[in-house]
């Protein structure tokens, strides 16, 4: 009875599939042009996106996020096309991610949705994002680099540079700067001065880690247009 | 069977030359998992703090709360279940088939080997080398060691069915032998097919024979077969129909191997293979009810032990759960149930009611019940006992109701097209009453521990001097009781 259900539910369904759709996706012939700070050649590309997939495997982010579309509950309008089984024959859906549990969305249609730099930032803390989301901080997919954040006593980030990170010095001063310019607002306002506090905090920047996942990310559904995200001029709804 | 005959011990490994059971075996591998229990038990309690934002141990990868969920489902499976499942292997079939295990030198390599796999599957899933196989992310490079070790475990345990003369099985080593053979197939295909062969869709049929089986042709067979031996031994009467448990026997040989694919509805997999496993999952009511109601049979008129017969309570308990969540599982695999349940809490909570409240339940109370015979002692606190069955029983309960709530709730947010986060914030209140719930699960285990700690400091009786306030008393000369045609093959012996 095992066998005869391996043959009829597990291998049958299999050999089915794998005849009948040849791989469609999953291979890298240029660098998408979001990607073009971080990898030179396709080569370079593909290995990170592979990478970034043993990191999704790594983290457990498929118990948590599911890689297939169903043609019911509206998910196609809601996530975008209904999955095919062709999108999956290829070696970075070995072993597969279908999963089998959504606490957070769907993944196979988000590439492109959000910029790589929104990916960073979730990734860093998703609450600052996504207010009331219950995804873990990934702090390992960063580094901490020389530079730093000045933040004033009720969190707010204070930008002075086109990066909004300073050197040490730069930092010191710039503190300098907004508690003189708060004094001096108050005194204009005829308001007492309002003394704010400000504390810095180290910069952190993606390391390989970091990127490659988010390259993994960037990836899931790039081989449909916009992601195979429904198209956001079609006016016909269900 | 008997110890008592003063006959000179076998070898180092057996009282004497006519004791089956290596009991020091017994012993052992229920010690572990206890305790393997615990921790997993554990490892699903902070998992769930991350669901109320108040997670502990933010920004440390490898307690990461991705990884101790696999660490919880993983360690429920392989350390707490398939541990205690061996010490009741160890139990049950000498005295099923009247012949010991093939060797006791076999049974020590495996205890201690499957510790080090444990351990070796904990430290590779904090790692980061975890596998992407639901319930087998054991990591990948364990994978062979585990077969080898499974091999040989099962050699040791299929052998004394070999060596048996007897005519008649009684239907507990069918069930046995089966889940021995079976597992040993599943767990080959999943971790070798899945990892390196079959990708995407294709891998999806297979991993879903994969979750399946674990359950349904590891963790059910065993689990049946041991309520089958304990259950006429706790009321001290027959198995209400022998031919009723065949019926449930070959029903779960014939439906369960085709299930699988009920885990992908309305995924790429074909669409005839999805029918397919929705039809044979419907048939598991076959099986469930033949199992409940000899069960139930069994146990009719014996409502007067529920207050005094401890691992009554729990087998009871067990086999009403049992019920509810096999009557669950064979509505929600249909394509109605799927479309809004699927990917939710929904499931979440049924499988916390199969593996918790039916098989969990169904070995705590071989632990109750083995305390007087094996261990030869006098339980510490039956107050203690209480408390421990009446707030995981409740705990459950609780869980189980909050959770399929929450799916519920997820489903037809979801197919109303609201923002994903707002599913998410209407969660957060069946979170929170799962992690209290859970919280009273804990506590209840502690319990547990705290009652058998003191009852092992506690003095040891001889086995015919206790009288067991559990009423689980086991004649000496007790083998399993067939009724029907085979019962002139293997006479009821007198009580």
């Amino acid at each position: 009875m095992f066998a005869f259900g391996f043959l009829t539910t597990g291998l049958a369904p299999w050999l089915m599939v794998s005849r009948s759709t040849p791989s469609t996706v999953g291979e890298f012939t240029s660098v998408p042009y979001e990607f073009e700070d971080y990898f030179k050649d396709p080569a370079e590309y593909e290995k990170a996106v592979y990478r970034g997939r043993d990191i999704y495997v790594r983290e457990a982010c498929w118990h948590c996020h599911s890689q297939y579309i169903r043609p019911v509950a509206n998910e196609a309008l809601f996530y975008g096309a209904v999955s095919t089984a062709g999108e999956y024959e290829n070696k970075l859906q070995l072993p597969q991610l279908f999963g089998t549990r959504r606490v957070g969305p769907d993944l196979i249609r988000i590439s492109g949705k959000y910029s790589n730099d929104w990916h960073f930032a979730h990734f860093f803390r998703p609450r600052d994002v996504v207010p009331d989301s219950v995804m873990p901080e990934y702090r390992w997919f960063f580094e901490k680099t020389d530079r730093f954040w000045v933040f004033r006593a009720d969190g707010s980030s204070m930008c002075r540079t086109a990066e909004c990170t300073y050197s040490a010095d730069e930092a010191k001063d710039a503190i300098e700067f907004f508690q003189s310019d708060d004094a001096q607002r108050a005194q204009d306002e005829g308001r007492a001065d309002p003394k704010h506090q400000y504390r810095t905090e180290p910069a952190w920047k993606p390391n390989n880690d970091g990127i490659a996942i988010v390259a993994y990310i960037q990836w899931l559904g790039s081989w449909l247009p916009n992601g195979g995200r429904p198209d956001p001029l079609a006016t016909t709804v269900r | 069977m008997s110890e008592t005959t003063g006959a000179k011990p076998a070898n180092r490994y057996y009282a004497s030359e006519e004791t089956l059971v290596d009991y020091a075996m017994v012993k052992a591998h229920l010690a572990v998992s206890v305790i393997f229990l615990l921790v997993a038990i554990l490892a699903g309690f902070l998992y769930s703090l991350q669901f109320t934002n108040s997670y502990p141990f933010k920004g440390i990868s490898w307690l990461s709360p991705g990884r101790v969920r696999m660490l919880h489902t993983n360690a429920i499976a392989y350390a707490w279940l398939v541990m205690a499942f061996f010490g009741l292997l160890h139990y049950m079939l000498p005295k099923l088939t009247g012949q010991r295990v093939l060797s006791p030198v076999i049974s020590r390599f495996v205890l201690w080997a499957w510790v080090a796999i444990v351990a070796g599957t904990v430290v590779g899933i904090l790692g980061g080398t975890a596998q992407a196989l639901e319930w087998g992310e054991t990591p990948a490079w364990l994978d062979p060691i585990i077969v080898v070790v499974y091999l040989i475990m099962a050699a040791n345990f299929i052998a004394p069915v070999i060596k048996s003369r007897q005519k008649h099985l009684y239907v507990s080593t069918w069930y046995i032998v089966a889940a021995l053979v079976w597992t040993g197939l599943n767990y080959v295909m999943g971790n070798f097919m899945v990892e390196y062969v079959a990708p995407g869709t294709g891998g999806a049929a297979l991993t879903s024979m994969f979750i399946h089986n674990l359950v349904g042709l590891f963790v059910t067979p065993i689990g049946i077969a041991s309520m089958y031996y304990l259950l006429p031994l706790v009321l001290n009467k027959p198995i209400y129909s022998h031919s009723l448990s065949l019926i449930g026997f070959w029903g779960l040989a014939f439906f369960y191997p085709l299930n699988s694919t009920h885990h992908y509805i309305f995924s790429p997999i074909p669409m005839w293979a999805q029918y397919a496993g929705i039809v044979a999952s419907v048939g598991v009511h076959v099986v469930v009810y033949t199992v409940v109601y000899n069960f139930w049979m069994t146990m009719r008129g014996e409502n007067a032990q529920l207050g005094r017969n401890i691992p009554y309570g729990w087998i009871m308990a067990g086999t009403f759960f049992y019920l509810v969540t096999c009557i669950q599982c064979a509505f929600h695999v249909t394509l109605t149930f799927q479309e809004i349940i699927h990917f939710t809490d929904w499931v979440v909570a049924h499988a916390h009611m199969v593996l918790f409240g039916t098989f969990t339940f169904w070995s705590i109370a071989w632990v109750y019940y083995l305390i007087p015979k094996v261990w030869h002692r006098r339980l510490y606190s039956r107050t203690l006992a209480q408390w421990h069955f009446w707030l995981s029983f409740l705990g459950l309960l609780l869980m189980f109701v909050s959770l399929t709530a929450a799916g519920l709730v997820q489903g037809y947010m979801w197919k109303s097209m609201a923002p994903f986060i707002d599913s998410v914030r209407a969660s957060v209140p069946f979170w929170l009453t799962r992690t209290l719930t859970g919280t009273a699960i804990v506590i209840a285990q502690l319990l547990f521990l705290y009652n058998l700690y003191r009852t092992f400091k506690g003095p040891e009786v001889l086995t015919d001097e206790v009288h067991i306030p559990l009423d689980c008393s086991e004649p000496a000369n007790w083998q399993p009781v067939i009724t029907g045609p085979a019962a002139a093959a293997r006479p009821v012996p007198a009580v």
